[in-house]
């Protein structure tokens, strides 16, 4: 109830200043007041001032006050910057290299396109990192890579981190498009698999090909290198398993690596919309959950079916979860409303911000920059009209390295908006 | 005379009348007299040209240009003269003009008219550029699009064109008639058009894919234009006779009408008695049948042939872009034959070839002066520079165009004219087809084209000579609204 | 006048032996100075001396020219002479092919470019393929060739990703070369080790961003060809240190590219213009300085841009582009400014040999 005197008396204060601001460059000192402050590390501060210092956080100071300079900040509420392992940002077919269906040494990151309007729409719903994956046509389809959504004109610039994860796909969109050989012989879909068997006889074979390769240099292929790296857990694997079998191909193959002691992999499940229906078999082979954007309707990609407790049954049972939205399209089903429709099947507060920020940071191994407010990380700031997640409370604010991307300030909002 | 409609309507009409008035046995000549007087003479009917829209009231602004130089038309140049501007239009021009109370003043060191662009797409919706399949009925009028961007209207006004005749279709055989509109930054292009049917435009040769077609085809081109042209012609002679026919049945009704006054009460008697008669018999009643009743029949209305009339009569010209010296021969061979036809050629790569033939007939040609490349693919990849400066040498009259390929094209035409004058082209005949040249193309020489009393204020004030590489304008002056100053360079 | 001087010249210049003298009202040495009545000395095909006086050679004669004298202009990118043949479709990277073994010096497109005083050009593979070729300077009269092997074309723009010959994607593309240039073989050995600079196509501007990460993680020094939209990305460019080759404007181009060449010159990135012939003809070179001076470019950088920055980037900058002693004796004589597109031009020299303009 106090928010909106003070947003007045803000914008009174700040108003004759606003020209002169937008003349000089703008500064990446910030000091960023909020009456609640969700840290993501079990940790919620009744009114905290965060600094802000060339890109990092600097400071936390519980029951500080920003005061009204012009690098003070203000909300009702204030997260870390949310991570979306599952953004969908590629350049479509661009990202799908068609001349193998094994392509572990292709990075996505020289398939990336900074200046799709993509990159800003995310940035300003509050996702400040995301895992940029190929599009799943291919069985591995590359490297992803973890990128700032906002920042320098470079992909070097907003990786946060290179070679992420290898990513591959199980089910049908592999094997899409595909066709046997007849016609013309040359034609590059005749060469791939046209199956789901196909698919996972691929996979295995990359593997086992490139487990033999540590002894016999002649199983080696381009990329076997990269999937070495996957066996060994040292380079995370992340997989798109839509429906019920493929979730069980991809957690079968893991132990079947385990069993044949060829690696101990670390795995994602990507997109795994039935991973409800046998959440034990997940406990058992450890593997983590990216979910897919929750169906209006029930039924989700490749015909798999979502329920609405899919996030709370896995959470109760320790399955490390992440959400996504799967693209920044309209408001209603961007990252932060699919935090809160996972709240509506039962997930706690707690959890869902931790979906969204600091457990998808974990997976991919970059909690050490990002996912979290703590003093020394990347200054991703997202402030909040609100409690965040509700559906009355909207994303007002964001800082990406200390830049802000989205001015909470209403004078200043009005004038980047033209 | 195209006007065939409002015609044959008063004629069905007056039918009716007249069966009408003897059924009811009224008074003939009364209700003849009332059809009379509301019928429109057939002579008053739409003139095109009178129905040229006018600009909207400008804004109040008297403007006064103290010109150091002021450059009346190509050749007739005043030092020192003022040029008032009231009203949207120049009222005074001379040595010793008085600036009215609260009037404007401009000085310049060089004043001349607005540059206009004769071959221009600006402000055509970018759907009706591309059209392939329009008819000669196609108007350009109807596919203006106000919503364009306001910032290029800005950068062609800046570059010193205040007119462009903006065409729909370029890209097809037919391609619609044209319209010349005035840019003005703030007025919608409906209300600164200036002409709205100003021509026809047709190619040969040009295909938006840019391949030519085969000679076979490129001859059965032209003789399919000449064709339409015959088909206008012979629709021309359709309406004049049915506008004879229509003349001499007037006259029949008129003397009937003075037989059946004349006869009227034997006439109503032995109506009466025919009534009782087939009453008595149970027969059906007759009305009798006059044979003035059946009027001429007027001829089908085509609005497609309508304007092919209107181009085989020379009422407006017929602009072709053509490019290769066997269709240009075969065109002007086929043409020939209509002495009305105001023929302008546009591009005509290969018009050295039939330079002579284009000095006979005073044939006008908008050279597109564009550093293409020998590119096979495109018409004109046997373009020279120097075309433009060879045909004026030769004794053509050359138009400059900037080719209507692209709706910021027209910003570029002084940079081209430019291009072509280091070509070949003599300064004056470039300022020439700029000016007044196009203007009187496009049958707006008496409104645009110079500085001259009660022309239209389309001025420009220079720093230097217009057409010169280090030139800049200054102000620019759009149907009497100071529309560019120094501050917009 | 003119006319007089000019067939004086004319009549004079066999009759030197290929020796001339001449002055003329303002030499533009092609970087962006002017030199007011100064004079040429050419001898052999070379410039002997570029200054305001010089001591002529016994039974040379100083002829005057009304107006001024540039030097030859310099296409940094032409298919030229190629007739098509600028691509082998078999091959997605071919680094061994020479564009110069495509030279055809009776080609149509030279003596158009030679008449509008376009007098060096750089024959480029397209940009179809990942790796096209090399590139090679020639001159548009003579047959010269004056470089054989200037750049390594690679196209990392999607024109040389095709569906059916891999690799597809950007990024199997980038894949693809790294492995090439791991591979360490003579030419990219060559490339690695700064010897022969690249020139990489590129039109949207994340294609741009990806070939100057490439550039960057391999060393590699050259070119962004192609690039309408460079200017915005002109503070990267400047960073990675490669220059930049546009399309010439043709008229008609979105100001945001006009701007765009504003913004590579305002960072200080050395740009030039190709012709990419036969789809636009030589005058296009003038048209876009033109274009771009409208627009408020600096004088002395599109000059540069037109003459020396174009002959440097080509890997020629020291023999073509500017009017100096021991240089190529290639320059335009012209009735005016150059720049001034309402000027003309009178005569082309190349190797000091005046170039039949008279037939197109």
């Amino acid at each position: 109830m106090r928010f909106p005197i003070r947003f007045c008396a803000l914008a009174l204060s700040l108003s004759p200043v606003s020209g002169f601001a937008q003349e000089k460059e703008q500064s990446n000192d910030w000091s960023v007041f909020a009456d609640q402050v969700f840290t993501s590390d079990g940790e919620m501060i009744q009114g905290a001032l965060v600094r802000v210092q060339n890109g990092k956080i600097v400071a936390i100071v519980p029951g500080g006050s920003a005061g009204s300079s012009d690098t003070s900040l203000h909300a009702a509420a204030m997260t870390a910057g949310m991570i979306d392992l599952s953004a969908r940002i590629d350049m479509g077919l661009a990202s799908v290299e068609q001349g193998r269906e094994i392509n572990p040494d292709a990075r996505v990151a020289n398939s990336i396109d900074l200046f799709d309007e993509e990159w800003t729409r995310a940035a300003r719903s509050g996702v400040t990192t995301v895992l940029a994956n190929p599009q799943d046509d291919d069985v591995i389809g590359g490297l992803g890579v973890a990128v700032k959504t906002a920042g320098d004109n470079s992909v070097a610039a907003r990786t946060v981190k290179a070679d992420a994860v290898l990513r591959g796909a199980i089910g049908t969109q592999p094997s899409r498009r595909n066709h046997p050989a007849f016609g013309s012989p040359g034609d590059i879909f005749s060469r791939r698999p046209t199956t789901r068997m196909g698919v996972e006889w691929e996979w295995r074979k990359a593997m086992y090909d490139a487990a033999a390769s540590r002894t016999d240099k002649a199983r080696a292929y381009p990329g076997s290198d990269q999937v070495l790296l996957a066996l060994d857990g040292k380079l995370t694997l992340c997989i798109q398993t839509w429906s019920t079998q493929d979730i069980r191909t991809a957690v079968f193959l893991k132990e079947e690596i385990e069993r044949e002691k060829l690696g101990t992999p670390r795995l994602i499940l990507d997109a795994a919309a039935e991973a409800w229906k046998e959440p034990q078999l997940l406990v058992r082979s450890k593997v983590m959950v990216v979910l897919p954007p929750f169906p209006m309707q029930g039924r989700t990609g490749e015909g798999s079916f979502m329920a609405w407790d899919t996030a709370k049954v896995l959470h109760d049972l320790g399955v490390p979860i992440a959400l996504s939205a799967h693209g920044a399209g309209a408001a209603e089903v961007q990252l932060d409303r699919q935090a809160g429709m996972a709240m509506r099947g039962g997930l706690p507060f707690d959890a869902a911000l931790a979906a969204v920020t600091i457990e998808p940071a974990r997976m991919i191994g970059i909690d050490g920059r990002v996912g979290s407010i703590a003093v020394g990380k990347d200054a991703d700031l997202v402030l909040w009209s609100g409690v965040p997640f509700e559906l009355t409370s909207r994303v007002v604010g964001v800082l990406i390295d200390g830049r802000l991307v989205l001015d909470p300030r209403p004078a200043k909002a009005s004038a980047s908006a033209k | 005379m195209h006007q065939s409609d409002p015609g044959a309507r008063n004629s069905r009409a007056r039918r009716f009348r007249l069966a009408a008035a003897l059924s009811a046995g009224l008074c003939v000549s009364s209700g003849l007299a009332h059809a009379r007087a509301d019928d429109p003479k057939p002579s008053q009917a739409k003139d095109p040209a009178a129905a040229v829209e006018k600009p909207a009231p400008p804004k109040a602004e008297v403007i006064v240009i103290r010109a150091g130089k002021l450059i009346v038309k190509p050749g007739q140049v005043l030092e020192g003269v003022s040029v008032l501007i009231e009203d949207g239009l120049i009222t005074q021009v001379g040595k010793i003009v008085t600036a009215p109370a609260g009037a404007r003043e401009i000085k310049g060191a060089v004043v001349c008219a607005g540059f206009i662009d004769p071959w221009s797409v600006y402000g055509v919706d970018s759907e009706s550029v591309g059209d392939q399949r329009n008819s000669p009925s196609a108007a350009t009028a109807d596919a203006l699009d106000d919503y364009i961007d306001p910032r290029l209207r800005k950068d062609v006004l800046r570059a010193g064109i205040t007119t462009v005749r903006t065409q729909m279709g370029v890209l097809a055989r037919v391609s619609g008639t044209g319209t010349v509109v005035r840019l003005h930054p703030e007025l919608p292009l409906e209300k600164t058009k200036l002409a709205n049917e100003s021509c026809l435009s047709m190619t040969l040769g040009v295909r938006a894919d840019g391949n030519g077609s085969d000679p076979f085809e490129r001859l059965s081109d032209v003789e399919r234009l000449a064709g339409m042209i015959t088909q206008g012609e012979a629709y021309a002679v359709d309406q004049v006779e049915y506008q004879h026919e229509l003349t001499d049945w007037k006259k029949k009704i008129a003397d009937k009408q003075k037989e059946l006054e004349e006869g009227f009460k034997k006439a109503k008697k032995d109506r009466e008695k025919e009534l009782a008669e087939s009453k008595e018999k149970g027969k059906e009643f007759k009305e009798k049948e006059f044979k003035e009743d059946k009027p001429p029949k007027a001829p089908k209305l085509d609005p497609d042939k309508a304007v092919l009339a209107r181009v085989a009569e020379g009422e407006i010209p017929l602009i072709v872009e053509v490019h290769r010296a066997s269709q240009l021969r075969a065109l002007l061979a086929a043409t020939e034959q209509f002495k009305r036809l105001r023929l302008v050629l546009a591009g005509a790569t290969d018009a050295m070839e039939v330079a002579p033939e284009l000095v006979r007939r005073h044939i006008p040609v908008v050279v597109w002066p564009q550093p293409v490349g020998a590119n096979p693919r495109l018409e004109m990849e046997r373009f020279d520079l120097g075309l433009a400066g060879q045909l004026e040498e030769a004794g053509v009259t050359v138009l400059l165009g900037s080719g209507a390929r692209s709706p910021s094209g027209s910003r570029d035409l002084p940079l081209l004219a430019e291009l072509a004058i280091g070509h070949g082209l003599d300064r004056e005949a470039a300022f020439s087809a700029l000016t007044i040249g196009a203007a009187r193309a496009l049958d707006l020489g008496s409104r645009l084209g110079s500085v001259e009393r009660g022309k239209d204020a389309d001025l420009l004030v220079l720093d230097g000579d217009p057409l010169a590489g280090a030139t800049h304008i200054e102000y620019v002056i759009s149907g009497g609204d100071v529309v560019i100053t120094p501050e917009d360079r | 006048m003119l006319a007089l001087a000019l067939t004086l010249f004319a009549a004079a210049a066999p009759a030197q032996s290929g020796t001339l003298a001449i002055q003329a009202d303002t030499l533009y040495l092609g970087d962006g100075r002017t030199l007011e009545k100064g004079i040429l000395l050419i001898d052999e095909g070379k410039f002997r001396a570029v200054a305001s006086s010089a001591d002529l050679p016994r039974g040379v004669r100083l002829i005057q020219h009304k107006g001024a004298i540039s030097p030859g202009f310099v296409s940094a990118h032409d298919q030229t002479s190629l007739g098509g043949e600028a691509t082998d479709e078999t091959r997605p990277m071919l680094a061994e092919a020479l564009a110069a073994h495509g030279f055809d010096p009776e080609a149509k497109e030279l003596r158009l470019a030679a008449r509008a005083g376009v007098t060096t050009v750089l024959l480029s593979p397209s940009a179809d393929s990942l790796v096209g070729g090399q590139t090679a300077v020639v001159k548009t009269a003579g047959g010269k060739i004056l470089q054989r092997r200037s750049h390594l074309a690679l196209s990392l723009s999607s024109s040389a990703l095709r569906l059916d010959t891999p690799p597809t994607s950007p990024m199997g593309a980038v894949t693809a070369l790294e492995a090439e240039f791991a591979a360490n073989t003579s030419v990219y050995a060559d490339v690695k080790a700064g010897r022969l600079p690249v020139m990489i196509h590129a039109v949207a501007r994340h294609e741009i961003l990806r070939s100057i990460e490439f550039a960057t993680r391999n060393k590699l020094k050259g070119s962004i060809e192609g690039a309408p939209l460079a200017g915005e990305l002109a503070e990267v460019i400047k960073e990675s240190g490669l220059s930049v080759v546009l399309e010439p404007f043709t008229g008609g181009d979105s100001r945001r590219e006009i701007r765009s060449v504003l913004a590579l010159s305002g960072a200080g990135v050395p740009f030039a213009f190709g012709l990419d012939a036969p789809s636009t003809g030589p005058d296009a070179l003038r048209l876009s300085a033109a274009m771009c001076l409208r627009e408020g470019l600096d004088r002395k950088a599109i000059e540069k841009a037109l003459f020396s920055d174009a002959a440097s980037i080509c890997g020629v900058g020291d023999r073509v582009g500017r009017l100096e002693r021991g240089f190529d004796a290639d320059f335009l004589l012209w009735s005016g400014d150059p720049l001034d597109l309402s000027s003309r031009l009178e005569a082309v020299y190349i190797d000091g040999a005046r170039v039949d303009t008279s037939k197109p």
